[in-house]
C-alpha cells in the first residue's frame, strides 16, 4: 500500500484497482481541475474503483460534485465504481439535495468501502 | 435593534460590535461586506463555521438548514467569483441574514453587472443533462431556498433575496441531478 498526497488530496492506493481518494476540506469550483486531472492519472494508471473519504469535507459544492460525476462516467464503462466513504454532514446536505445518493453508495468507513468493493 | 459588521478580508471576524451581537438573543440582522474575491469563499466560510459553532441562529433553524443556507450563498458567492463582471469597480459584496420563525431571511447585494437570474434558471433546467460537469450551482441555490429573487436596487447595486427555512422540504423541487433528463 502507498499513500501520496497530490495538492489538497491525499490518495490511498489500496490495491492496483481500487484508490482511496482523502477528499480534504474542500471539493469545489476551486480545486475541482485538479480532482479532475488526479482522478484521470488514476485511471490511466489502471485504477477502476475509487473510495472518495469525506470525513473531513466541509464544502463540496456543484462543480465538485461534477467532477465526482465526470470520474463516475469514464469508471462506470469500464465495470468500475465510485463510493463514498465516512460522509460528513455537509457533503450529506449535497447528496439528499441532488439524489445522487441513489449512483453513488455510502459505507461507514473506508475500510467499510475498501472491503465492499475488494 | 441592528448588528452592521464590516468585514476586511484576512482580517479579525470577529469584530468587537458582532460579539456583542452574538452575546444578545438571535432577532437581528447580520450585515457583513466583503470586497476582495480572492479571499471572499474563505471569508464566508470561516463565518459559518463561527455561526455553527456558536449555534447562531438554532432558534430560528436547524444545523441541517444552516449548512443549506451555507451551500446556498456558497454557490452564489461561486457564480459571482467565476462569471460576474465588475468592470473597473471594487467588488462590494454584502451580506445579509435576518432570522425569522423557522426560517431565515437572506439577501447579498452587489455591484456587478445585473443578469435575468429567472431567466437563466430556465435555461439551467432545459439544458440539464444526466450527472452534468457544469450548470447546477444556481439550480442547487434554487432547490434549497423559497422566494428567490434577483433584482437591481439602483443603478449600480443589485440585490439576491431568499428564505430559507426548516419547513420547506415537502413538495419542494428537490433536484434529480442523476437522471435529470
Amino acid at each position: 500500500m502507498q499513500a501520496t498526497s497530490a495538492m489538497s488530496f491525499s490518495i490511498d492506493h489500496h490495491s492496483k484497482d481500487t484508490v482511496v481518494i482523502q477528499v480534504g476540506k474542500a471539493l469545489d469550483f476551486r480545486n475541482a481541475a485538479e480532482f479532475k486531472t488526479l482522478c484521470q492519472d488514476e485511471v490511466q494508471a489502471g485504477r477502476r474503483n475509487f473510495v472518495l473519504d469525506f470525513s473531513e469535507t466541509g464544502i463540496l459544492d456543484s462543480t465538485g460534485l461534477g467532477s465526482i460525476f465526470s470520474l463516475y462516467r469514464q469508471v462506470s464503462p469500464m465495470g468500475g465504481q465510485v463510493v463514498f466513504a465516512a460522509v460528513s454532514r455537509p457533503v450529506q446536505v449535497v447528496v439528499q439535495l441532488t439524489r445522487t445518493y441513489k449512483v453513488f453508495r455510502q459505507y461507514p468507513t473506508v475500510l467499510d468501502a475498501r472491503n465492499a468493493l475488494s | 435593534m441592528e448588528a452592521r459588521v464590516l468585514i476586511q478580508p484576512r482580517l479579525n471576524l470577529r469584530p468587537a460590535r458582532q460579539e456583542q451581537a452574538a452575546a444578545q438573543p438571535c432577532r437581528i440582522a447580520d450585515f457583513t461586506s466583503f470586497r476582495d474575491l480572492n479571499t471572499l469563499m474563505d471569508d464566508v466560510h470561516a463565518l459559518f463555521d463561527q455561526w455553527e459553532q456558536e449555534d447562531r441562529y438554532a432558534e430560528s433553524i436547524t444545523i441541517d438548514t444552516l449548512m443549506r443556507l451555507r451551500l446556498s450563498l456558497h454557490e452564489w458567492l461561486a457564480n459571482l467569483v467565476q462569471h460576474a463582471d465588475f468592470a473597473a469597480a471594487t467588488p462590494e459584496i454584502t451580506l445579509s441574514i435576518t432570522p425569522g420563525e423557522q426560517k431565515l431571511h437572506c439577501s447579498v447585494q452587489d455591484n456587478a453587472a445585473f443578469f435575468d437570474l429567472i431567466g437563466e434558471l430556465g435555461t439551467r433546467h432545459d439544458e440539464l443533462t444526466p450527472m452534468p460537469d457544469r450548470g447546477m450551482g444556481l439550480l442547487m441555490l434554487q432547490a434549497c431556498t423559497d422566494h428567490l429573487a434577483y433584482y437591481p436596487i439602483d443603478g449600480a447595486r443589485n440585490q439576491l433575496s431568499f428564505t430559507i427555512s426548516d419547513t420547506d422540504d415537502a413538495g419542494d423541487p428537490w433536484l434529480n441531478i442523476p437522471f435529470s433528463s
